[in-house]
């Protein structure tokens, strides 16, 4: 067995990542660590884990080595500590932003401060599997995704690659739980329930990881906090260099995605849900993908849905520690989601 | 289980359709992957077409 440990296992994307791999048929977590919640069972804090497992939360100093250490800590942390952390394991992922980004310059632009590792950038896979999956085998360092950069990127990624797109103009929708465990007077219930908040019409720090994945085309990007716990729908008004005919496009997003295990094209004649909809992948390690012609224009508006947590956060990061181990790239991932929910 | 010794490519998605051999014509046939009503057109050769569909009123 794969023995894996988290740092900063507390928040909802490290709660998230030990729900999954206390299911995975080949991997034994060791330990968990908490500042804050050291010596509480960690079902205190992740109550959907009570019965899956008898463990407490450590301190970070009392870490051990293991085989695969995965980071969850907030931005920035993990940068700083990333000497101590690559001694301990064999085998980083890194959930946070400090290592997405492949040089610095671009780092202290997005996240105005430099970075506190930056000979370590070079040395982190970014990981999303669409992208970079033969880079991740085998990998020893791999950095986590945006939530909404990852519902973009998969939105358009086909289209991108295509040479097909001459801009593009996007805005997801988001919930709440992107902003994290730790609550502020802007989540505070009163003033977050029924919202639709433009929280970053400009300006958000994911587009860096959007462009460097993408490739070289105008991306304006903006999101929307609404009300949802878990979930990013993308919608993206891309303009085409060329107009395509509908097949075509069909054909473009089927090469592209065909053999990918999570990733599902959905656009539907009929039915309730014939467009992406995140609450259909909440839970899951989705991210279904469609896309509209908006006849005798060249505008294709491409369309996605993922849940943040998941794909967005704990699922990618298992799915690329799968394939930096060799183990069955779906493993631990395989729930279907849930409907009605 | 249905005998499927042919396919068609979907004329809305181009997914592939099996089609099973006591096919009949003008038989509704679902696309799996757009979910479009294909229509058998003919049997020898093979033909198909997406059927036509009553519209609905979504978001009016």
């Amino acid at each position: 067995m794969i023995r894996a440990s988290i740092v900063g296992g507390s928040g909802y994307a490290g709660g998230e990542l030990l729900r999954l791999l206390l299911s995975h048929p080949g991997v034994e977590v060791e330990q968990v660590t908490s500042n804050a919640q050291a010596g509480r069972y960690v079902h205190g804090v992740h109550p959907n884990l009570r019965g899956r497992t008898a463990l407490r939360f450590v301190p970070p100093s009392e870490l051990g080595a293991c085989d695969v250490l995965f980071l969850a800590q907030p931005h920035g942390e993990a940068a700083k500590s990333i000497d101590r952390f690559a001694a301990l394991a064999e085998r980083v992922v890194d959930l946070a932003a400090d290592f997405r980004l492949r040089d610095a310059e671009t780092y202290e632009r997005w996240y105005g401060r430099p970075h506190p590792a930056p000979d370590w950038l070079p040395r982190f896979v970014y990981g999303l599997p669409e992208t970079n999956r033969e880079a991740l085998r085998g990998a020893r360092y791999a950095s986590g995704v945006g939530c909404n950069a990852t519902a973009v990127n998969l939105a358009l990624l086909p289209l991108a690659r295509g040479g097909a797109i001459e801009r593009a103009v996007v805005e997801v929708k988001v919930g709440s739980s992107e902003g994290g465990a730790r609550g502020g007077a802007s989540t505070h219930h009163p003033e977050r329930a029924g919202v639709v908040r433009s929280f970053a019409p400009t300006g958000h720090r994911h587009q860096a990881e959007m462009q460097q994945e993408l490739g070289d085309f105008e991306l304006f990007f903006s999101a929307t906090a609404v009300e949802l716990v878990r979930g990013v729908l993308c919608t993206a008004h891309v303009f085409l260099r060329e107009d395509m005919e509908e097949r075509d496009v069909w054909r473009l997003y089927r090469e592209h995605y065909g053999d990918e295990p999570f990733v599902r094209l959905v656009k539907e004649r009929q039915g309730l849900y014939r467009y992406p909809e995140p609450k259909l992948v909440a839970g899951t390690n989705y991210c279904d993908v469609g896309f509209a012609r908006d006849e005798g224009t060249n505008r294709l508006v491409a369309i996605s849905a993922i849940d943040n947590l998941m794909k967005g956060a704990a699922g990618s990061a298992v799915q690329a520690m799968n394939l930096m181990l060799g183990l069955d790239e779906t493993a631990g991932l395989d729930f279907p989601g849930l409907h009605p929910c | 289980m249905e005998a499927t010794t042919n396919t068609v490519p979907c004329p809305e998605c181009e997914a592939v359709v099996p089609i099973a051999d006591d096919t009949l014509l003008n038989e509704i046939i679902p696309c799996a992957e757009c979910g479009a009503d294909l229509e058998i057109t003919g049997l020898d050769p093979l033909t198909i077409e997406v059927a036509p569909e009553i519209e609905e009123d979504w978001g009016e």
